[in-house]
């Protein structure tokens, strides 16, 4: 579970990025943020994990307040993927993998971290990449090393920042597909996503943000969904057909 | 990855031993002699090379960038300015220590100088967001002015001490040179590169692990800012312990990690033996060309590793190997 209660970010100019945002999000499910450019949802799911320090409020994993675990107690609970994933150096696509195991071999990995990093390539699709160099792979595949490093963290919670920018159509799909089947492991998953017709089908829940707040959380079904989508894109949605969906510009 | 080792310390092993058999005056083994001034000259040459190499290779990782290395970003030159700041204010007004021991200077200079660069590059007056993008621009120009700013105050300390006739042993100290080395120097700068690189050891792994980024590499576990202290501080004595010996070595710190990474794989493990070894190699047959080539006069090993170092270092932009470190190297 993470619960995020009452948090605001602001710039050291005082630019409010996050206004008093509050959230619980329960395991096993897979929750989607989605909000226009620039609306706070990196800055949201980074502030999730620790990687910044809000200015008020509070937030717990499993109970646990973030802001007094150390990184490696936070790895062992969360794996954040995310948006950018440059590396200097030639290392292999098996090195990164493995570095999501750090929490369990600290840089010295065993033969069941080895297996772990495979198992988590093979989910991708990506075994065949194993040998290769990172900084030699298209963006997609790089992609796809990252989410590998991160399922093979082996940890209850993961949270992506829009994990689908540069896949494909159908490597989207199996993705979507795939945190599904974690899902009904029990694990929670946060994804922001800018692919709304992907979001409302795969979604468990879904939350909404706009210039800094979440106004709107609850289920995709949840006929008042739409018209918040609506209203915080400035879009036309026209459902057709069950589950058919065509946005337009309004 | 093995071989290649054995292959460069094999050519280490013929250069210490050419090295210590030849003198101003062509081939020449007296047993005193060697023991006396080339072997502790030679083994000097040898340490501050392949500390100057060992440190390139560890600030390239902290700096997540293969061009940042202790010449470049201003650590030398700050480990300079701090240990001719100290000769100047001893010489001059008597304050401080005696440069006794020069490797407290140089540390301290160096470890200010690397935070000063770490400081400009990572500075960002939004606070928030990813950085990258300019972060290559910064490196340079941050270092570039660090650099131009540590060598006039080098060069200021150095003008009022030959106004009194006392900057000579400065002024060679700065510009590096192996000359009239003891077994004191010796002894000091092999203890000081074992001990530091027995600890980046330790922190290899880490070091890889670093290349993802610092929010990534925060993610998966890492406590970033106590490894950056670390380092910074292995790296800031190697460079202190071997500019205090033998003076600056610009370009060793450069040229030898580049070389090892080009060579071998980028895991910081095999780096460290490679580009140390390499680093004594380029520092023992320069200081070799330093006192032959001008015989009896001994030449400046700094000049000698600049000369060849400097064409290669811009060699290295254009051919597109340094930006970025090099996409797709295998």
């Amino acid at each position: 579970m993470i619960e995020i209660k009452n948090i605001s970010i602001e710039t050291p100019r005082r630019i409010k990025i996050l206004h008093e945002t509050s959230m619980q999000l329960a395991n096993g499910q897979l929750h989607v943020v989605i909000g226009p450019n620039g609306s706070g949802k990196t800055t949201l799911l980074k502030t999730m994990v620790g990687l910044l320090q809000p200015t008020q409020g509070r937030i717990f994993c499993d109970t646990l307040p973030i802001k007094s675990l150390t990184p490696k107690a936070i790895a062992s609970h969360m794996s954040y993927v995310g948006s950018e994933h440059s590396n200097p150096f030639s290392y292999t696509v098996e090195d990164i993998i493995l570095w999501g195991r750090w929490h369990h071999h600290q840089g010295h990995p065993t033969y069941k971290d080895r297996v772990a990093a495979k198992n988590a390539a093979q989910s991708l699709g990506i075994e065949h990449l194993f040998a290769r160099t990172f900084n030699t792979l298209s963006l997609g595949e790089q992609k796809k090393t990252h989410l590998a490093k991160s399922l093979s963290s082996d940890v209850q919670h993961y949270v992506w920042d829009e994990p689908l920018a540069p896949l494909d159509i159908r490597a989207s799909l199996e993705l979507m597909v795939l945190a599904r089947s974690l899902v009904r492991t029990g694990r929670l998953i946060v994804v922001s996503l800018h692919d709304i017709p992907l979001a409302l089908r795969y979604a468990d829940s879904l939350s909404i943000l706009e210039n800094g707040k979440i106004t709107w959380q609850g289920i995709p079904s949840d006929p008042s969904c739409l018209l918040a989508i609506q209203k915080v894109f400035g879009v036309t949605i026209n459902e057709r057909q069950g589950s058919q969906i065509n946005i337009t510009q309004t | 990855m093995v071989r290649l080792l054995l292959k460069y310390f094999l050519l280490l092993c013929i250069l210490i031993v050419v090295g210590s058999v030849i003198g101003p005056t062509g081939f020449n083994v007296d047993l005193d002699l060697l023991t006396t001034i080339r072997l502790p000259r030679v083994t000097t040459a040898l340490f501050a090379g392949a500390a100057t190499a060992a440190a390139g290779t560890l600030s390239q990782s902290l700096f997540r960038n293969s061009l940042a290395t202790p010449s470049i970003i201003g650590t030398e030159a700050g480990a300079s300015f701090s240990l001719a700041l100290a000769t100047m204010l001893a010489a001059q007004y008597g304050i401080g220590l005696e440069v006794g021991n020069p490797i407290f200077y140089t540390s301290i200079g160096a470890a200010l100088a690397t935070m000063l660069s770490l400081g400009i590059m990572r500075f960002r007056p939004e606070g928030l967001g990813s950085s990258s993008g300019d972060s290559m621009a910064r490196l340079l120009l941050g270092g570039f002015a660090l650099n131009a700013m540590f060598a006039a105050g080098s060069a200021f300390c150095l003008s009022i001490l030959m106004e009194n006739g006392a900057g000579m042993s400065l002024y060679h100290w700065l510009m590096g040179s192996f000359s009239a080395r003891t077994w004191d120097h010796a002894l000091g700068i092999t203890g000081a590169y074992f001990v530091c690189v027995a600890l980046a050891f330790r922190l290899a792994p880490t070091l890889d692990a670093l290349s993802l980024g610092d929010e990534a590499s925060r993610s998966i576990g890492i406590d970033v800012a106590r490894i950056r202290w670390q380092v910074l501080l292995i790296t800031s004595i190697l460079i202190g312990s071997s500019l205090s010996c033998g003076g600056a070595l610009p370009f060793v710190g450069l040229i030898a990690p580049h070389f090892a990474r080009l060579l071998s794989k980028p895991h910081v493990k095999i780096l460290l033996p490679l580009a140390s070894i390499i680093g004594a190699i380029l520092a023992v047959s320069a200081d070799l060309v330093a006192r032959t080539l001008r015989a009896p006069i001994d030449m400046d090993v700094g000049l000698l590793t600049t000369l060849i170092g400097a064409p290669y270092f811009i060699w290295l932009l254009i051919s597109n190997n340094g930006w970025a470190g090099g996409k797709s190297r295998d």
